[in-house]
Protein backbone atom coordinates (compact mmCIF):
# COMPACT_ATOMS: atom_id res chain seq x y z
CA UNK A 1 0.00 0.00 0.00
CA UNK A 2 1.16 3.62 -0.63
CA UNK A 3 1.79 6.00 1.89
CA UNK A 4 -1.21 8.28 0.42
CA UNK A 5 -3.74 5.20 0.65
CA UNK A 6 -2.51 4.72 4.68
CA UNK A 7 -3.02 8.69 5.15
CA UNK A 8 -6.56 8.13 4.08
CA UNK A 9 -6.90 6.25 7.54
CA UNK A 10 -5.37 8.79 9.12
CA UNK A 11 -8.58 10.57 10.74
CA UNK A 12 -9.84 7.02 11.71
CA UNK A 13 -6.27 6.21 13.48
CA UNK A 14 -6.50 9.60 15.29
CA UNK A 15 -10.20 9.06 16.58
CA UNK A 16 -8.95 5.75 18.22
CA UNK A 17 -5.69 7.29 19.47
CA UNK A 18 -8.31 9.89 21.29
CA UNK A 19 -10.12 6.53 22.32
CA UNK A 20 -7.46 4.72 23.61
CA UNK A 21 -5.96 8.39 25.26
CA UNK A 22 -8.95 8.75 27.01
CA UNK A 23 -8.55 4.81 28.54
CA UNK A 24 -5.06 5.85 29.97
CA UNK A 25 -5.82 8.63 31.00
CA UNK A 26 -9.31 8.95 32.44
CA UNK A 27 -9.81 12.72 31.15
CA UNK A 28 -11.18 14.10 28.23
CA UNK A 29 -8.46 17.00 28.09
CA UNK A 30 -5.59 14.74 29.14
CA UNK A 31 -6.57 12.55 26.48
CA UNK A 32 -6.36 15.48 23.81
CA UNK A 33 -3.20 16.65 25.11
CA UNK A 34 -1.51 13.10 24.54
CA UNK A 35 -3.47 12.81 21.35
CA UNK A 36 -1.18 16.28 20.60
CA UNK A 37 1.89 14.99 22.21
CA UNK A 38 1.71 11.75 19.75
CA UNK A 39 1.25 13.72 16.46
CA UNK A 40 4.23 15.69 17.62
CA UNK A 41 6.49 12.99 17.82
CA UNK A 42 5.29 11.39 14.86
CA UNK A 43 5.81 13.97 12.84
CA UNK A 44 9.31 14.27 14.25
CA UNK A 45 10.03 10.76 13.04
CA UNK A 46 7.76 10.50 10.10
CA UNK A 47 11.27 9.61 8.44
CA UNK A 48 11.29 6.44 10.56
CA UNK A 49 7.74 4.95 9.17
CA UNK A 50 8.50 2.39 6.55
CA UNK A 51 6.21 2.97 3.53
CA UNK A 52 4.00 0.72 3.50
CA UNK A 53 4.07 -0.44 7.05
CA UNK A 54 1.35 -0.63 9.73
CA UNK A 55 0.56 3.16 10.53
CA UNK A 56 -2.39 2.54 12.82
CA UNK A 57 0.35 0.10 15.08
CA UNK A 58 3.05 3.19 14.55
CA UNK A 59 1.13 5.66 15.87
CA UNK A 60 -0.29 3.81 19.30
CA UNK A 61 3.06 2.33 19.75
CA UNK A 62 4.17 5.97 19.36
CA UNK A 63 0.72 6.85 22.22
CA UNK A 64 1.88 4.40 24.44
CA UNK A 65 5.59 5.22 24.84
CA UNK A 66 4.09 9.02 25.06
CA UNK A 67 1.90 7.69 27.99
CA UNK A 68 4.67 5.54 29.80
CA UNK A 69 7.23 8.38 29.56
CA UNK A 70 4.35 11.00 30.62
CA UNK A 71 3.40 9.21 33.74
CA UNK A 72 7.08 8.19 34.87
CA UNK A 73 8.07 12.29 34.88
CA UNK A 74 4.62 12.59 36.32
CA UNK A 75 6.04 12.89 39.73
CA UNK A 76 4.74 12.22 42.74
CA UNK A 77 2.16 9.39 41.01
CA UNK A 78 -1.37 10.12 40.50
CA UNK A 79 -3.95 9.09 42.46
CA UNK A 80 -6.72 6.85 40.66
CA UNK A 81 -9.43 8.60 40.19
CA UNK A 82 -12.70 6.99 41.57
CA UNK A 83 -16.25 6.50 40.29
CA UNK A 84 -17.60 9.63 41.80
CA UNK A 85 -14.65 11.48 40.22
CA UNK A 86 -15.71 10.17 36.99
CA UNK A 87 -19.44 11.02 37.39
CA UNK A 88 -17.84 14.44 38.59
CA UNK A 89 -15.20 15.25 36.44
CA UNK A 90 -16.11 13.85 33.28
CA UNK A 91 -19.73 15.20 31.96
CA UNK A 92 -19.33 12.95 28.21
CA UNK A 93 -19.11 10.00 30.99
CA UNK A 94 -22.30 11.46 32.28
CA UNK A 95 -24.24 11.51 28.98
CA UNK A 96 -23.77 7.43 28.20
CA UNK A 97 -26.03 4.56 29.59
CA UNK A 98 -25.22 3.38 33.07
CA UNK A 99 -23.45 0.30 32.76
CA UNK A 100 -21.28 1.43 29.94
CA UNK A 101 -20.98 4.07 33.06
CA UNK A 102 -19.73 1.55 35.54
CA UNK A 103 -17.59 -0.26 33.59
CA UNK A 104 -15.29 2.88 32.27
CA UNK A 105 -15.35 3.52 36.32
CA UNK A 106 -14.26 0.14 36.81
CA UNK A 107 -11.70 0.31 34.45
CA UNK A 108 -10.18 3.41 36.07
CA UNK A 109 -9.76 1.37 38.70
CA UNK A 110 -7.30 -0.93 37.29
CA UNK A 111 -3.48 -0.78 37.82
CA UNK A 112 -2.29 1.27 34.66
CA UNK A 113 -0.42 -1.54 32.72
CA UNK A 114 -3.59 -3.59 32.96
CA UNK A 115 -5.74 -0.87 32.01
CA UNK A 116 -3.95 -0.70 28.98
CA UNK A 117 -3.53 -3.76 28.10
CA UNK A 118 -7.62 -4.54 28.42
CA UNK A 119 -8.81 -1.02 26.48
CA UNK A 120 -6.04 -1.94 24.03
CA UNK A 121 -7.61 -5.44 22.65
CA UNK A 122 -10.88 -3.69 23.51
CA UNK A 123 -10.67 -0.90 21.02
CA UNK A 124 -8.44 -2.01 17.94
CA UNK A 125 -8.06 -5.30 16.16
CA UNK A 126 -4.82 -5.77 17.03
CA UNK A 127 -3.35 -9.16 16.94
CA UNK A 128 -2.01 -10.06 20.55
CA UNK A 129 1.59 -10.20 18.87
CA UNK A 130 0.75 -6.74 17.48
CA UNK A 131 -0.46 -5.26 20.82
CA UNK A 132 2.23 -6.74 23.06
CA UNK A 133 4.75 -4.66 20.65
CA UNK A 134 2.74 -1.19 20.27
CA UNK A 135 3.03 -1.88 24.41
CA UNK A 136 6.65 -2.86 23.67
CA UNK A 137 5.93 -6.21 26.59
CA UNK A 138 6.93 -9.55 25.41
CA UNK A 139 3.69 -11.46 24.24
CA UNK A 140 3.69 -13.48 27.70
CA UNK A 141 3.35 -10.55 29.44
CA UNK A 142 0.43 -9.21 27.68
CA UNK A 143 -1.25 -12.33 27.99
CA UNK A 144 -1.17 -12.22 32.03
CA UNK A 145 -2.29 -8.69 32.05
CA UNK A 146 -4.41 -8.92 29.77
CA UNK A 147 -6.14 -12.20 32.37
CA UNK A 148 -5.53 -10.25 35.31
CA UNK A 149 -7.55 -6.98 34.34
CA UNK A 150 -10.41 -9.00 33.46
CA UNK A 151 -10.32 -10.97 36.31
CA UNK A 152 -10.15 -7.52 38.38
CA UNK A 153 -12.81 -5.82 36.38
CA UNK A 154 -15.54 -8.82 36.81
CA UNK A 155 -14.75 -8.45 40.38
CA UNK A 156 -14.88 -5.30 40.69
CA UNK A 157 -18.26 -4.85 38.93
CA UNK A 158 -19.48 -7.90 40.86
CA UNK A 159 -19.12 -5.36 43.76
CA UNK A 160 -16.34 -8.62 45.31
CA UNK A 161 -14.08 -5.96 45.31
CA UNK A 162 -13.48 -2.38 46.47
CA UNK A 163 -10.60 -1.17 45.74
CA UNK A 164 -9.58 1.47 47.66
CA UNK A 165 -7.69 4.63 46.58
CA UNK A 166 -4.42 3.95 45.63
CA UNK A 167 -0.96 4.45 43.88
CA UNK A 168 -0.89 3.79 39.98
CA UNK A 169 1.67 4.58 37.87
CA UNK A 170 5.20 4.41 37.96
CA UNK A 171 5.50 1.19 37.02
CA UNK A 172 5.43 -0.50 33.28
CA UNK B 1 -7.39 -40.86 27.79
CA UNK B 2 -8.11 -37.38 29.76
CA UNK B 3 -8.04 -34.25 27.04
CA UNK B 4 -5.16 -31.79 27.93
CA UNK B 5 -6.15 -29.09 30.00
CA UNK B 6 -6.84 -25.81 28.07
CA UNK B 7 -4.29 -23.21 29.05
CA UNK B 8 -5.98 -19.33 30.40
CA UNK B 9 -3.94 -17.61 27.38
CA UNK B 10 -6.52 -20.07 25.04
CA UNK B 11 -9.07 -19.29 27.10
CA UNK B 12 -8.45 -15.51 26.96
CA UNK B 13 -7.87 -16.09 22.78
CA UNK B 14 -11.72 -17.87 22.67
CA UNK B 15 -13.20 -14.53 24.39
CA UNK B 16 -11.18 -12.48 21.92
CA UNK B 17 -12.02 -14.58 19.07
CA UNK B 18 -8.21 -15.24 18.08
CA UNK B 19 -8.08 -18.74 18.65
CA UNK B 20 -5.70 -20.49 16.15
CA UNK B 21 -7.84 -22.25 13.56
CA UNK B 22 -8.43 -25.62 15.22
CA UNK B 23 -8.20 -25.26 18.67
CA UNK B 24 -12.10 -24.24 19.06
CA UNK B 25 -13.09 -27.73 19.48
CA UNK B 26 -10.78 -28.48 22.53
CA UNK B 27 -12.19 -25.38 24.14
CA UNK B 28 -15.50 -25.89 23.91
CA UNK B 29 -14.70 -29.64 24.81
CA UNK B 30 -13.25 -28.24 28.37
CA UNK B 31 -15.87 -25.64 28.56
CA UNK B 32 -18.13 -28.89 28.46
CA UNK B 33 -16.08 -30.23 31.58
CA UNK B 34 -15.84 -26.95 33.42
CA UNK B 35 -19.42 -25.45 33.04
CA UNK B 36 -18.32 -22.17 35.61
CA UNK B 37 -16.21 -21.16 33.24
CA UNK B 38 -18.17 -20.55 30.90
CA UNK B 39 -19.82 -17.88 33.04
CA UNK B 40 -16.55 -16.40 34.22
CA UNK B 41 -15.72 -15.88 29.90
CA UNK B 42 -19.25 -14.72 29.29
CA UNK B 43 -18.72 -11.54 32.08
CA UNK B 44 -15.05 -11.06 30.15
CA UNK B 45 -17.05 -10.75 26.78
CA UNK B 46 -20.02 -8.75 28.36
CA UNK B 47 -17.27 -6.25 29.51
CA UNK B 48 -15.19 -6.49 26.68
CA UNK B 49 -18.36 -5.26 24.53
CA UNK B 50 -19.38 -2.39 27.12
CA UNK B 51 -15.65 -0.91 27.32
CA UNK B 52 -15.70 -0.43 23.61
CA UNK B 53 -19.12 0.87 23.25
CA UNK B 54 -18.86 3.09 26.21
CA UNK B 55 -15.33 4.24 25.34
CA UNK B 56 -17.15 4.99 21.65
CA UNK B 57 -19.57 6.40 23.23
CA UNK B 58 -18.00 9.09 25.04
CA UNK B 59 -18.31 11.38 22.76
CA UNK B 60 -15.11 13.08 22.56
CA UNK B 61 -14.63 16.02 20.72
CA UNK B 62 -12.53 15.69 17.27
CA UNK B 63 -13.07 19.55 16.51
CA UNK B 64 -9.33 20.20 18.34
CA UNK B 65 -7.74 22.93 16.31
CA UNK B 66 -4.44 22.33 17.08
CA UNK B 67 -5.16 18.28 16.76
CA UNK B 68 -6.41 18.96 13.72
CA UNK B 69 -3.43 20.94 11.86
CA UNK B 70 -1.52 18.72 13.64
CA UNK B 71 -2.73 15.93 12.02
CA UNK B 72 -2.52 17.54 8.79
CA UNK B 73 0.86 17.89 9.22
CA UNK B 74 1.52 14.53 9.83
CA UNK B 75 -0.72 13.95 6.47
CA UNK B 76 2.25 15.90 4.39
CA UNK B 77 5.27 14.54 5.76
CA UNK B 78 3.75 11.04 5.58
CA UNK B 79 3.42 11.69 2.01
CA UNK B 80 6.37 13.16 1.37
CA UNK B 81 8.65 9.52 1.39
CA UNK B 82 11.46 11.74 -0.03
CA UNK B 83 12.74 14.22 2.10
CA UNK B 84 15.20 17.06 0.66
CA UNK B 85 18.19 18.04 2.75
CA UNK B 86 16.12 21.67 3.32
CA UNK B 87 12.41 21.67 3.67
CA UNK B 88 10.87 21.87 0.52
CA UNK B 89 7.23 21.69 1.32
CA UNK B 90 4.57 23.15 2.98
CA UNK B 91 3.55 21.79 6.79
CA UNK B 92 1.86 23.34 9.00
CA UNK B 93 3.98 23.02 11.89
CA UNK B 94 4.41 26.77 11.93
CA UNK B 95 1.58 26.68 14.64
CA UNK B 96 3.97 24.82 16.76
CA UNK B 97 5.72 27.21 18.41
CA UNK B 98 2.67 29.22 18.94
CA UNK B 99 1.02 26.43 21.21
CA UNK B 100 2.63 25.04 24.61
CA UNK B 101 2.58 21.17 25.40
CA UNK B 102 1.96 20.28 28.90
CA UNK B 103 3.90 16.68 29.05
CA UNK B 104 8.16 17.24 27.42
CA UNK B 105 11.46 17.06 28.85
CA UNK B 106 12.81 14.60 26.46
CA UNK B 107 16.10 16.48 26.45
CA UNK B 108 18.65 15.79 29.66
CA UNK B 109 19.68 18.43 30.95
CA UNK B 110 24.23 17.99 30.89
CA UNK B 111 26.72 19.83 32.57
CA UNK B 112 27.74 21.89 30.10
CA UNK B 113 31.84 20.59 30.05
CA UNK B 114 30.07 17.40 28.08
CA UNK B 115 28.85 19.57 25.65
CA UNK B 116 30.10 20.47 22.33
CA UNK B 117 31.79 23.26 22.32
CA UNK B 118 28.99 24.82 19.53
CA UNK B 119 26.55 24.17 21.38
CA UNK B 120 27.55 25.95 24.29
CA UNK B 121 28.46 29.08 22.41
CA UNK B 122 25.07 28.17 19.95
CA UNK B 123 23.23 28.88 23.60
CA UNK B 124 25.74 31.98 24.77
CA UNK B 125 24.95 33.68 21.08
CA UNK B 126 21.22 32.81 20.96
CA UNK B 127 21.06 35.01 24.81
CA UNK B 128 23.22 37.45 23.41
CA UNK B 129 21.44 38.18 20.01
CA UNK B 130 18.49 36.40 19.80
CA UNK B 131 17.04 39.40 22.15
CA UNK B 132 18.86 42.09 20.23
CA UNK B 133 16.54 44.37 19.08
CA UNK B 134 18.75 46.88 17.83
CA UNK B 135 21.32 45.17 15.62
CA UNK B 136 20.31 41.15 15.58
CA UNK B 137 22.29 39.87 12.46
CA UNK B 138 25.77 41.38 11.23
CA UNK B 139 24.32 40.37 7.85
CA UNK B 140 20.51 40.36 7.13
CA UNK B 141 18.76 38.06 4.98
CA UNK B 142 18.67 40.23 1.63
CA UNK B 143 22.08 39.33 1.37
CA UNK B 144 22.03 35.78 1.63
CA UNK B 145 24.10 34.97 -1.46
CA UNK B 146 26.83 37.15 0.17
CA UNK B 147 26.62 35.13 3.62
CA UNK B 148 26.47 31.52 2.02
CA UNK B 149 30.05 32.84 0.18
CA UNK B 150 31.24 33.91 3.76
CA UNK B 151 30.37 31.19 5.60
CA UNK B 152 31.35 28.65 3.41
CA UNK B 153 34.86 30.58 3.13
CA UNK B 154 35.45 30.33 6.99
CA UNK B 155 33.68 27.16 8.12
CA UNK B 156 35.50 25.42 5.03
CA UNK B 157 32.52 23.73 3.81
CA UNK B 158 29.68 24.62 1.14
CA UNK B 159 27.04 26.25 3.32
CA UNK B 160 23.63 26.18 2.74
CA UNK B 161 21.21 28.48 4.43
CA UNK B 162 17.74 27.01 4.96
CA UNK B 163 14.84 28.38 4.27
CA UNK B 164 12.28 27.71 7.06
CA UNK B 165 9.52 30.10 5.71
CA UNK B 166 7.36 27.40 5.53
CA UNK B 167 7.36 26.57 8.75
CA UNK B 168 6.41 30.87 9.12
CA UNK B 169 9.81 31.25 10.62
CA UNK B 170 11.59 34.12 8.70
CA UNK B 171 15.16 34.13 7.99
CA UNK B 172 16.32 37.63 9.82
CA UNK B 173 20.18 36.90 8.91
CA UNK B 174 23.35 35.95 10.48
CA UNK B 175 26.70 36.72 11.46
CA UNK B 176 30.16 34.67 12.32
CA UNK B 177 31.60 33.78 15.50
CA UNK B 178 34.68 32.54 16.76
CA UNK B 179 34.58 29.57 18.80
CA UNK B 180 36.84 27.53 20.71
CA UNK B 181 36.67 24.82 17.79
CA UNK B 182 36.86 27.36 14.82
CA UNK B 183 34.47 29.74 13.48
CA UNK B 184 30.71 29.43 14.24
CA UNK B 185 27.58 30.77 11.60
CA UNK B 186 24.69 31.94 13.35
CA UNK B 187 21.39 32.29 11.33
CA UNK B 188 18.74 33.93 13.68
CA UNK B 189 14.85 33.51 12.20
CA UNK B 190 12.14 35.01 13.42
CA UNK B 191 8.47 33.76 13.96
CA UNK B 192 4.69 35.86 13.43
CA UNK B 193 5.26 36.83 17.38
CA UNK B 194 8.82 37.62 16.95
CA UNK B 195 10.29 34.77 18.80
CA UNK B 196 13.61 34.15 17.73
CA UNK B 197 15.19 30.50 16.94
CA UNK B 198 18.84 30.40 15.90
CA UNK B 199 20.95 27.60 14.25
CA UNK B 200 24.66 27.19 14.58
CA UNK B 201 26.82 25.43 12.08
CA UNK B 202 30.11 24.49 12.76
CA UNK B 203 32.96 22.45 11.47
CA UNK B 204 33.63 21.47 14.74
CA UNK B 205 34.27 17.48 14.04
CA UNK B 206 32.81 14.61 15.71
CA UNK B 207 29.77 15.60 17.97
CA UNK B 208 27.84 12.58 16.72
CA UNK B 209 25.66 11.82 13.78
CA UNK B 210 22.14 12.33 12.03
CA UNK B 211 20.70 11.75 15.20
CA UNK B 212 19.25 14.72 17.39
CA UNK B 213 20.64 15.14 20.70
CA UNK B 214 18.44 17.05 22.52
CA UNK B 215 19.81 19.24 25.82
CA UNK B 216 18.82 22.11 28.10
CA UNK B 217 21.54 24.39 28.58
CA UNK B 218 20.50 27.77 30.68
CA UNK B 219 16.63 27.35 30.35
CA UNK B 220 16.79 27.16 26.86
CA UNK B 221 16.06 23.87 24.93
CA UNK B 222 19.20 22.95 22.18
CA UNK B 223 19.65 20.42 19.91
CA UNK B 224 22.45 19.62 18.23
CA UNK B 225 23.61 16.73 15.18
CA UNK B 226 26.15 16.52 12.48
CA UNK B 227 25.86 16.05 8.89
CA UNK B 228 28.87 15.51 7.05
CA UNK B 229 31.17 17.40 8.10
CA UNK B 230 28.77 20.05 9.35
CA UNK B 231 27.68 20.52 13.03
CA UNK B 232 24.39 22.03 13.43
CA UNK B 233 23.51 23.49 16.67
CA UNK B 234 19.49 24.42 17.43
CA UNK B 235 18.57 26.88 19.87
CA UNK B 236 15.01 28.12 21.28
CA UNK B 237 13.14 29.17 23.96
CA UNK B 238 10.76 26.17 23.37
CA UNK B 239 9.60 22.68 24.24
CA UNK B 240 11.91 20.04 23.18
CA UNK B 241 8.96 18.55 21.04
CA UNK B 242 8.79 21.50 19.31
CA UNK B 243 12.43 21.89 18.72
CA UNK B 244 12.30 18.19 17.03
CA UNK B 245 10.00 18.85 15.09
CA UNK B 246 11.90 21.93 13.27
CA UNK B 247 15.16 20.28 13.42
CA UNK B 248 13.94 17.10 12.06
CA UNK B 249 12.83 19.72 8.96
CA UNK B 250 16.42 20.51 8.46
CA UNK B 251 17.76 16.78 8.17
CA UNK B 252 18.21 15.52 11.62
CA UNK B 253 16.64 12.15 12.54
CA UNK B 254 14.83 12.14 15.71
CA UNK B 255 16.29 9.70 18.73
CA UNK B 256 15.20 6.39 18.98
CA UNK B 257 13.48 6.44 22.13
CA UNK B 258 11.00 8.88 21.03
CA UNK B 259 9.26 5.60 19.76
Amino acid sequence: MTNRAVIDHLTEHVAGLRRYAFALTGGQQEAEDLVQDTLVRAIAAARSFRTGGNLRAWLFSIMHNAFVSGTRRRCPPTIALDEDAWAVAEPPVQLIQLELRDVLAALAQLPEAQRAALSLIALEDFSYEEAAKVQGIPLGTLMSRLARGRETLRQIMRGDQTVPLRVVGGKR
Amino acid sequence: MTAPEIGEDELQAFVDGKLPEGRCTAVLAHLGRHPEEIQRLTRYAVHKDELRRGLHALMLPGDDPITAQLQRALAQRLKQPDYGRWLRRVASVALLLAVGWSSHGLYQTYLEPHLPSVVIEAAQAHEVFGDDSQRPVELTAASRPEMVAWFSRHLGEPVEIPSLRALGLRLMGGRLLTGDEGPVAQLIYEDAAGRRLTLCLSSEPAIGGLEIELVEVDGLTAGYWQDGELSYALVAETPDLQLLAIASELGAEAPDDLL
